[in-house]
Parts: C-alpha cells; structure tokens; sequence
C-alpha cells in the first residue's frame, strides 16, 4: 500500500507549521541553544492541564493536534511518537528535589511525566485514541524507527490514518551538561555553521513535528512515504548501503532530485556525507536542515517536514540549499543522516 | 496464514538468578528475591524492600569478563549478561552475515550513573552524559554481541519490553530482519525509589498482588531477552525452537497518566486484541501470568478486564511479581521468560503471599506450585503508565 503524509503539524526554532510564512525567511540565533518558537498553547490546551504540564509534553500535544487540524482527522487510529531524551525538564526536576531534599517530600508530578512515552500517552488521553500506542527512543534513529513502525501498521490495513511525531526539548541545564563532552559549538550561530565546520561540536535544537499517515491520498497529501531503512552500523561501505536502499525502493541515483543531508558541522562527522555526495550524488541538489532545526535526537523529523513541504509547494527554501539547485521538478528526496557514523538512516519520499 | 515467529532462545537475570536454570530452580522451590537494598545508597534502603540482584557492577562485570569504568551503567551490564544467554541458545553468533538486529527496552537507561556522577563531573567519569540516553545500553548489547545491522530501542513505562518483543515480532514478520534478540532490562535507581515512593504505591512489606490486603509494589531489577526467529531462519535447527510466538497486541487506556480506567478497558483490549491476533479464542487460553504488580489500582483493573473477557470461569493466573519485585522496563521480558518456562514444563509458578480475594472482584489467582499441567497457551501481560497496555501469547509447538 502507499502511504501518504496528509497533515503536518510542527513546532520548530524556525516558527510554527502549517504556516505561509513558514522558512520565508530564516531565524537567525546568536551562539546557544536553538529555542522552538512556542505558540499559544492556550489555543490547543486548557488552562488546568496547561500549568501541570513541562515544555515537552506541550509542544508534542500541541504539534499533535495542530497535524490532526490540518489532515482534518479528528482521532487518530495509532499513535507512535519518537525521542531519543524524552522529559529532560521533568526528569532534571525531580533529580535535582531528590538530590537537594536528600528524598523526601518530593512532588511526583515531575517523576509521572519523566516517562518516555509521557507524548503519546497524553496524545491518547486527549483524542480518546485506545488503539496501539508506541514510543521509540533509539538516540538519533528513534524518529525513523517510528516511521517505519507507521509505515509498517499502515501496509498491514489496521489502521487507516496514524499520528507519528518526533519530539525533543532541549533546557540550559542539560546544554550545559553536554559542554562536557564537546557537544557544542559554544561561540557559533545557527548562521555561521558551516563557516566553523573544521572544528568539533555543532549546535544544539528542539523540536516537535507529528505527521498523519494514510493510504488514502487527499486533496491535502504533502508526498508520499516510499520507504525508510536505519542501520546501527553500516555493512560495507556508504556508496553501497546507500545503492542497495535504493535498489531497494526501484530506483538509481539519477532518480533522486534532492538529498537533505544531516550536516552539522562537526568535523567529526560531517565527512561522511562528503562521501556519499562524492561517490554518488555529484551532480544532484543538496540540500541540509540542521541549522534551522539545530541538532537533536528526532531532528529528522524537521528533515521529513521540510522534504514533504517541498514536494508538495515544489518550492525549495533558500536555507537549506547547498549546492545544484535543481531545474526541474523535484520528484524524489532522499534524506540521509547519522550520527558520529552509527545510526545512519536513509528516507526516501516521492511527490503525490 | 501468516507467518510462524519461533522462539529460540531465553535469557535473564533478576534478583532470583543469574541466569534461566537460576531463575527456574527458585521459581520452582518458591525463592524469592525481595530484601533490603545494600548496591546503592539511599535513605529508604531499610523501609522500601527491593529485588535487587546482589553483585555490585565490578562482580556483573567479571560475569561478562569485561573491565569498566566508573561510569558504566549497570542497565547495560544487565542487558549484556541477559542477551548474551539468550543467543547462546540459539546456536547462532551476531555475526554481519546473519540479518540480525537487537531491539532493547528501558526506562532508567543510564540513570543511576548520572544520578551518582552528575553533581560530581569530571574528565574520568564524564562518559555518564553519554549513556545517559535509554538507547546507549542497547548498543552496548549490540557491540557485545557484534550485531551491526539493526538496533532499536523503546521505551513506555512498565510495557516497556514486551513492546519490544512485539516490535521484533513485527520486523520478522514483515521479512526486515530474520533473527532478533528483543527484551528488555532496567536497572535499580534512587530516581525510580522516589518515584514510586512519592507516588505512594511502594509496598514496605512484600508484595502480594491480587490480595485483598494488598499494599503495593517492590521494585526490582534485572534484564531478559528472547530470540525470536523467522520460520526460514530455523531451518535445519528445528531442535532450538522453545515455542511459538502466536500473539501480540497492544492498546491505550486513554484514560489517566498513571492510573488505570475502572473497567480496565486498556488491558482488555491488549488481551483480546492478542488473542484474536493468534487465531485462538479464550478457552484456549490455559494461563495468564498477569501483570499484577500488587497495588490497589492495577490489580483490581486487571482482574475486572480478565473478568470482562474470560466471563466467570477465569484461568488460570498468577502474578510471578513477589519473586523478582516489579522490575519495569524489563518486566515484560522477564515474564516473557517465566511464560515460556511455565510452557516448556507444563509448570504454573505461584502468586505468593496470595490469602484473601479482593473484595470488588473475588478472584483467586494460582497459590501453590503445580506440576503437570498440560500448557498450550500463555498470555502474558504488562501494563505500563500512560495508559500502555500490551500482551503477548506464547504457544506451545
């Protein structure tokens, strides 16, 4: 069966999607942590609920009914939801109260929203969805993980639309956690990116992006999914995988009209996909994402958005281009990421 | 007819064994592992009784005949011992050549490293940041077992590992894989102690689910996988198959964060959805080994969903909770494994500390160990919070 993306609905450090204006221009953020720019949650949420619930928790229900409004799905029939951290917010809180009152007294309303899948649940309580309910959290595969989840349960016809989102929260503490390990780049804007990739670190992002899957194609169906392939460690080489999964899908690299590419600007990793544009993608249009979305575990989701948008305006924002803007329609998008060489994932979408 | 997903190969570790021969020898002589904590410190290390596996991190290593360093979580030790025995079964290595992935589950993932190290940070001990994620001890598994094509990891509360077994199931079944290595494991913690302990629903006497004094759940700690195998993938070594994964189901109660809905339509739904997944009706059910954890809420919302479907002649069930404390993310797993044993031996594994029926809903889970009862099917259940309920069913080939 196919599956296609009927509705987005996306909270990002680039604005809100569905929205006209959205990428028009690019947000521009001084050195730091990419913050998502939140919408009124009130909108979406009431106000007793809204005080009890951390930063995560709102933006993936809030992006979660945003996508519903705009597939025009009232309940969804699954829900499966990504994220490599879940509630850093809750999860910090309620370490620091136990740590600071050597626990005692602590308020469990952090700890009950600490779980992974705290999105999901609280999606299902909100729509009235019974039916399955699934969260993956496996570092940066987690969202693709999820999708293949979606793309699976579709093809079997059990359900006839799916929720699937990726959500990530990032918060000073645990910015700053990470400076430990070299995570960042702590003098660099989500502009200057690529100007600074011989050093190590990249920037760090947020995000909550939730699609609605459906075999049936709509008058609002973005693209269509065609598959998507994750791989712990690579077999051989790049050039290989990267053959096979499209060999895969029925394709050559002459079908492909954009790659989106995790480019982070990490010196560490982003030679590997020098690799894959070298050996096979020389002449196509690339493209990259990760300095409008920053980096974080589900950031492929921002990718799977922005491939989709584009398929569908077949208006490719000037952000993200990167080389050989393509002259024709843009039929196929492949977006491949990783992370330092492990996780690597391979997407592929096709216009509806 | 669908395709047949085998079960080739166990492994766990829990706080009554180190291995599937320990856990099946206490089983079977009603040892349980509920004590004091003495791994970590933390103030209710003598109120709140745990099952807690009694080898510090240095000890699990040498199991592994691995060194570690200090910011090693014990999450991933766990895992590695449980998936290690698992494969060993099987006759199978992780090898490249083999479409093999390992889908793990957890809850704390690196947690009770960073809950030791993070007020403390230095260049030595800094990789806790690392592991912190849940995803970081299933690749620990990976590159222990030399699995590289395919790892995943997931993560919903208490349902945790038998979602895990559900996703593996998913992938043979739709020719992605051809061997996975799925369970689950978790580890003790200060953050999950005051968890449930500021929740109130720690129990500071032992468990006993289903009982009408009933006052709680312990902790308890550990890790199990199964291997399970596509029909193809065992041929020529029909000799390892334990049994057949039949069904698998799971659903929402949509109803409360952390408590369940009065008529406990969550798990009914996982029960049914299973059931009728497998082909098979409900008196072909022989056994349930429930999730009941021994609090207040869960038990009584079980026992009304397995009411609600089974009608008035319940099966046979019994909640293996008092022997290994409610270990989280890899309980799904672990009873995976007892289900499976209860199967293979045609052997039902006691409710302990089981003397008064609920008085909402009188029923009567397995007191007494018994022996040779013929078991075709098992279902299998683990609730979680957020309302996600899953079960599986184990049948005997």
């Amino acid at each position: 069966m196919s599956v296609f993306i009927n509705g987005i609905g996306a909270i990002t450090p680039q604005g809100c999607f569905p929205s006209e204006d959205f990428l028009k221009e690019m947000n521009v953020f001084e050195p730091g942590r990419m913050s998502v720019v939140e919408p009124q949650y009130s909108d979406f949420i009431g106000p007793v609920p809204l005080r009890r619930m951390s930063k995560i928790i709102k933006m993936g229900l809030t992006s979660a009914l945003m996508c519903l409004n705009d597939a025009q799905v009232k309940k969804p029939g699954a829900i499966i939801t990504a994220t490599g951290l879940g509630s850093v917010e809750d999860t910090d809180k309620f370490l620091d109260n136990l740590i600071d009152d050597q626990e005692s007294f602590l308020n469990p309303t952090p700890f009950i929203q600490s779980t992974h899948n705290a999105v999901a649940a609280r999606i299902a309580i909100e729509t009235g969805c019974r039916n399955y309910n699934m969260t993956y959290v496996h570092k940066n595969a987690a969202f693709e993980q999820a999708l293949l989840d979606a793309i699976l349960k579709i093809n079997s016809g059990e359900f006839k639309n799916i929720l699937l989102g990726g959500t990530e929260e990032i918060t000073e503490d645990n910015y700053n956690l990470k400076k430990h390990v070299g995570f960042w780049k702590e003098n660099v804007g989500n502009s200057e990116l690529l100007k600074h990739n011989t050093s190590q670190g990249t920037i760090a992002g947020e995000g909550s992006v939730f699609f609605n899957l459906s075999f049936e194609k709509t008058g609002n169906s973005y693209a269509e999914v065609i598959s998507t392939k994750t791989w712990y460690k690579l077999p051989s080489s790049l050039k290989e995988a990267l053959k096979n999964f499209l060999v895969s899908v029925r394709l050559t690299t002459e079908d492909i009209d954009l790659v989106l590419l995790g480019i982070n600007g990490n010196v560490e990793e982003d030679y590997i996909y020098d690799s894959a544009i070298n050996e096979l993608f020389k002449d196509t249009s690339i493209a990259w994402y990760k300095h409008l979305s920053g980096e974080y575990e589900t950031s492929a989701s921002f990718a799977l958005l922005l491939a989709a948008r584009l398929l569908k305006t077949q208006n490719i924002p000037e952000a993200i281009k990167l080389s050989n803007t393509p002259l024709k329609e843009v039929k196929n998008v492949l977006i491949y990421q990783q992370r330092f060489n492990r996780n690597h994932s391979f997407t592929l979408l096709s216009k509806c | 007819m669908p395709p047949k997903i085998y079960v080739t190969g166990i492994g766990i570790i829990s706080a009554i064994g180190l291995n599937v021969a320990e856990n099946f020898n206490s089983l079977k002589t009603l040892k349980h592992g509920i004590g004091k904590l003495e791994n970590f410190e933390t103030v209710h290390s003598q109120t709140l009784p745990c099952g807690e596996i009694k080898l510090n991190n240095s000890q699990l290593a040498e199991i592994l005949d691995i060194s570690i360093s200090p910011d090693f979580s014990r999450t991933a030790l766990l895992g590695m011992i449980a998936a290690r025995e698992a494969l060993s079964n099987t006759g199978l290595t992780g090898s490249e050549k083999l479409n093999m992935g390992v889908i793990s589950a957890t809850t704390v993932g690196g947690m009770d490293r960073t809950e030791m190290l993070c007020r403390s940070i230095t260049h030595e001990n800094r990789n806790f940041i690392i592991s912190h994620v849940c995803g970081d001890s299933t690749e620990k598994i990976a590159d222990f077992l030399d699995i590289t094509g395919f790892a995943s990891t997931i993560s919903t509360a208490c349902s945790s590992s038998i979602n895990s077994i559900m996703s593996g199931a998913e992938m043979i079944k739709n020719n992605l894989l051809d061997h996975v290595i799925a369970g689950g494991t978790d580890t003790l913690s200060k953050f999950t102690l005051n968890g449930f302990n500021s929740l109130m629903i720690l129990d500071k006497n032992h468990n006993r689910p289903f009982d009408k004094q009933r006052n709680g759940l312990n902790l308890g700690e550990g890790a199990a996988f199964v291997v399970l195998e596509s029909e193809d993938a065992v041929k020529g070594r029909e000799d390892k198959i334990l049994c057949e994964l039949t069904g698998y189901a799971n659903a929402n109660d949509a109803f409360h964060q952390t408590a369940s809905s009065d008529n406990g339509e969550g798990a009914f739904l996982a029960m049914s959805n299973a059931i009728e997944k497998s082909s098979l009706t409900v008196e072909d059910i022989d056994f349930i080994n429930a999730h009941g954890t021994g609090t207040i809420n869960n038990d009584l919302t079980e026992a009304i969903a397995i009411r609600r479907l089974f009608g008035e002649h319940d099966p046979l069930f019994s909640s293996t909770k008092p022997f290994t404390g409610h270990t989280l993310g890899a309980a799904g797993a672990i009873e995976a494994v007892f289900s499976i044993l209860s199967l293979r031996n045609n052997m039902i594994f006691p409710n302990l500390n089981f003397s008064e029926s609920m008085e909402e809903m009188p029923v009567t889970p397995v007191t007494k160990l018994m022996e040779n009862v013929i078991i075709r099917n098992v279902l299998s259940n683990s609730f979680g919070f957020g309302g996600n309920d899953s079960s599986l069913i184990f049948s005997a080939v």
